[in-house]
C-alpha cells in the first residue's frame, strides 16, 4: 500500500513540477504570475487528445509541446514585452482574463463533457513492485518528471544561458547592465514554460481524465505551490510540488473527503509561520 | 456623481452642501424604483447589479487604500450566505438574528484571514485570497456535510420573523428588498467614506505609500490594514447575507472565481477611486453578463472584459471625465 502511495504521490509531484516550475521562472524573468498558465495546460491536454486519437501518444508526446511552444513565443511577443511598463498585477490579471478565453474557446470546440485517453501499449501494463501490480504508466510520468527537473537543474547551473536565467531573476538591472539580453532569455523561457505545460497536458490524459474545470484546478494548485515555494523561487517551487502531490495523495487515501481542504490548510499553516514562503536559494523578490 | 470624490478633502468645501442636498435627493429617490420598474425581471437585475456594487466597492477601497487586488471577495460574501442559511435551517433563528449573527461570523473569518493575508506580499495576496474562495466552495460541497450546507446543490431556507420590519417570506420580492439593498449600498458607500477621510483612512494610504517610512516613523502598520481587511470582509458579508434572504438560497457558486472576477472587473471599470463607479461597474456588468449569459457567453465575456478594461481603461470609465471636470487636476 505505501510504497504504491508514494509511486503515485511522485507521478502526481511531476506533473506539478512541470506546471509550478515553469510559472517561477517566468516570474523570475518578468516578475509577472501567469495565471493563463492553467488554460496552456488544459489546451496542451485536448491538443494531446486530438493528436493521440488521430495518430498516436507518442506523436501527441512530441508535437503538442511544440505547437503549446507557439503559445509562448506568443505570449512573449504580444503580452510580456508590450506590458513590460504595466503593473505587474495588471499583467497577472491580463494574463488571467486571457486564461478563461482560452478554456472557453477549448470547451467550444471540444463541449463540455470529459474525455479519456488510453496509455499506448507499451506502457498499458503493469509491473510488479513490492508485491503490488503498478501501472507502467505512472511510472513513465514520475521518469519524465524527474528528467526534466534534472534537465532544468543542469540547464540553470552548468550552461552560460542558465546562468543568465539565474543572474536575471537575482539582480534584473545589474544583470542588464552587463549586458545580458532580457527579452531574449525571457522569450526562451516563455517558451520552455509553455512547452512544459503542454508536456504536462499530454502526459495527464491517460493518468486523471480531460474535463472543463481542469484548468482552473491546476491553477489553483500551482498558485499553492508557488506562494508555499516562495513566489519567484525555483527550487522552493519544485520542493512545494514535491510536498503537495504527496500530502495530496496520502491525503485521499487517509482523510477521504477532507482531502481537498488539505492543500489550502497546508498554505494557511505555511503563511502563519514563514509569511514569505519556504524560500529555498533565494527568491526572484 | 454626488458622492463621486472618494476624498471628501477634495472637494471644496463650498460645494459640499449641495453634493449632499443631490446625495439625500436621489437616496429617497431610490425607495420609489420599484413603483416605476413594476418587479420583474428589471428589478431583480438592478438587485443584482447593486450586489455585484457592493462587492465591487470593498474590492475597489482595498485597492485604493491598502494598494492590494482582493480577488477573493466571493469568501466573506459566500460566508455569510451560507452562515445565514445554517443558522435558519440548522438552529431555527429568526431572520434577523441569523442575519446578525451571520455577520459577525464573517467579520471574525474576515479579521482572522487578514491577519494571516496581511504579511505576505501582494501578488501572493492576491493568490491566496484566491485560493480562500475555492477552499470555501469545496468546504461547503463536502459530501459529509451535507445535511448542514447542502452540499453541490447548494442549501434552501426558509426565514421566519422580520428584518427591520419587513417580513422575511416578502424579501423574496424583489421589489421588496430593493430598499434594503438601497440602503445597505448607501450605508456602505457612506462608511468607505467616512474612513476614507479619517485620520484612519490617512494612515492606511501612507502605508500603501511606503510601509517601511511608515514603520520607520513609529506607526503600527499591520493593524490598520488588518482592520480594513476585516471591514472590507463585513461589507461583502452585509451584500451575501441579502442577496441569501432575497433568493432563500445559498450555493456553493457564490464562492467561484467568476463571482470576484465580476466584483473585480465592476470595481477596476468604475474606478476604483470612488464610490458611485463600483456601483455603477456592478450594475454594468451584471446587465452586460445577463445579455451574454442569454446566448451562453457569460464566461468568454468576462474574460474578454478583463483584457480589455486592464488594457485600455486601468483607471476606471470616470477618471477622463473626471480629469476634464477638474481641468488636469490632481489625477
Amino acid at each position: 500500500m505505501i510504497p504504491t502511495l508514494i509511486l503515485n504521490a511522485l507521478a502526481v509531484s511531476s506533473l506539478y513540477i512541470m506546471m509550478a516550475s515553469g510559472l517561477a521562472l517566468i516570474f523570475g524573468l518578468r516578475r509577472v504570475m501567469n495565471f493563463g498558465h492553467g488554460a496552456i495546460y488544459m489546451v496542451g491536454a485536448y491538443l494531446g487528445y486530438t493528436i493521440a486519437s488521430g495518430m498516436n501518444f507518442w506523436s501527441a508526446l512530441i508535437l503538442v509541446p511544440l505547437i503549446m511552444s507557439v503559445f509562448g513565443v506568443l505570449l512573449e511577443l504580444l503580452v510580456l514585452r508590450p506590458l513590460e511598463k504595466r503593473q505587474q498585477i495588471e499583467v497577472a490579471l491580463i494574463t488571467f482574463g486571457i486564461g478563461i478565453v482560452i478554456a472557453q474557446i477549448v470547451i467550444r470546440i471540444y463541449g463540455g463533457t470529459p474525455l479519456s485517453v488510453s496509455a499506448p501499449p507499451l506502457l498499458a501494463s503493469s509491473v510488479k513492485i513490492f508485491g503490488a501490480d503498478y501501472p507502467v504508466y505512472r511510472l513513465f510520468i514520475t521518469v519524465i518528471g524527474l528528467c526534466s527537473v534534472v534537465a532544468l537543474a543542469v540547464w540553470l547551473n552548468a550552461t552560460r544561458t542558465g546562468m543568465f536565467v539565474r543572474a536575471v531573476s537575482h539582480a534584473p538591472d545589474v544583470s542588464s547592465m552587463m549586458g545580458i539580453n532580457a527579452n531574449r532569455l525571457s522569450l526562451l523561457i516563455s517558451t520552455l514554460s509553455t512547452a512544459f505545460a503542454g508536456l504536462a497536458g499530454v502526459l495527464v490524459g491517460p493518468y486523471l481524465s480531460i474535463d472543463p474545470g481542469m484548468d482552473v484546478a491546476m491553477i489553483i494548485t500551482c498558485m499553492i505551490v508557488v506562494v508555499i515555494g516562495g513566489t519567484g523561487s525555483i527550487w522552493g517551487a519544485i520542493f512545494a510540488a514535491l510536498i503537495f502531490g504527496f500530502v495530496q495523495t496520502f491525503g485521499t487515501v487517509y482523510l477521504h473527503e477532507i482531502s481537498v481542504l488539505i492543500p489550502y490548510l497546508m498554505l494557511i499553516a505555511i503563511l502563519v509561520w514563514r509569511p514569505q514562503g519556504l524560500n529555498f536559494g533565494g527568491s526572484a523578490e | 456623481m454626488s458622492s463621486a470624490a472618494l476624498s471628501l478633502r477634495t472637494a471644496s468645501r463650498a460645494r459640499l452642501p449641495i453634493l449632499g442636498g443631490v446625495a439625500l435627493v436621489v437616496f429617497l429617490a431610490g425607495f420609489l424604483l420599484p413603483g416605476y420598474l413594476e418587479g420583474g425581471y428589471l428589478q431583480s437585475m438592478l438587485n443584482n447589479g447593486f450586489i455585484t456594487g457592493i462587492l465591487a466597492l470593498c474590492v475597489a477601497f482595498v485597492m485604493h487604500q491598502c494598494g492590494l487586488v482582493l480577488f477573493g471577495i466571493a469568501t466573506y460574501y459566500g460566508l455569510a450566505a451560507y452562515a445565514c442559511a445554517i443558522l435558519v435551517n440548522s438552529f431555527g433563528f429568526s431572520a434577523m438574528a441569523a442575519a446578525a449573527l451571520a455577520l459577525l461570523i464573517t467579520l471574525a473569518a474576515a479579521f482572522l484571514v487578514g491577519a494571516i493575508v496581511i504579511r505576505v506580499k501582494p501578488l501572493a495576496f492576491m493568490m491566496i485570497c484566491l485560493s480562500l474562495a475555492e477552499l470555501m466552495r469545496h468546504l461547503v460541497a463536502l459530501p459529509s456535510l451535507r445535511k448542514t450546507t447542502g452540499g453541490s446543490d447548494g442549501l434552501l431556507f426558509m426565514p421566519e420573523g422580520r428584518v427591520f420590519g419587513i417580513e422575511a417570506m416578502d424579501l423574496l420580492d424583489p421589489a421588496r428588498i430593493w430598499p434594503l439593498i438601497w440602503s445597505a449600498t448607501w450605508v456602505i458607500g457612506a462608511a468607505f467614506l467616512i474612513v476614507v477621510s479619517s485620520h484612519f483612512g490617512v494612515r492606511l494610504r501612507a502605508i500603501k505609500e511606503n510601509e517601511e517610512r511608515m514603520r520607520f516613523s513609529g506607526f503600527n502598520t499591520y493593524w490598520p490594514r488588518v482592520f480594513a481587511f476585516a471591514g472590507v470582509g463585513l461589507a461583502a458579508g452585509v451584500a451575501g447575507v441579502i442577496q441569501a434572504l432575497a433568493s432563500g438560497f445559498a450555493s456553493p457558486e457564490m464562492f467561484s472565481i467568476i463571482t470576484s472576477t465580476n466584483a473585480l472587473l465592476a470595481a477596476i471599470t468604475g474606478g476604483v477611486s470612488s464610490v458611485v463607479g463600483p456601483v455603477m461597474g456592478g450594475v454594468l456588468y451584471t446587465w452586460a453578463i445577463s445579455e451574454f449569459g442569454a446566448m451562453g457567453y457569460s464566461q468568454l465575456f468576462t474574460g474578454i472584459a478583463v483584457i480589455l478594461v486592464i488594457l485600455f481603461i486601468p483607471r476606471g470609465l470616470l477618471h477622463p471625465l473626471r480629469l476634464l471636470l477638474r481641468k488636469g487636476g490632481r489625477a
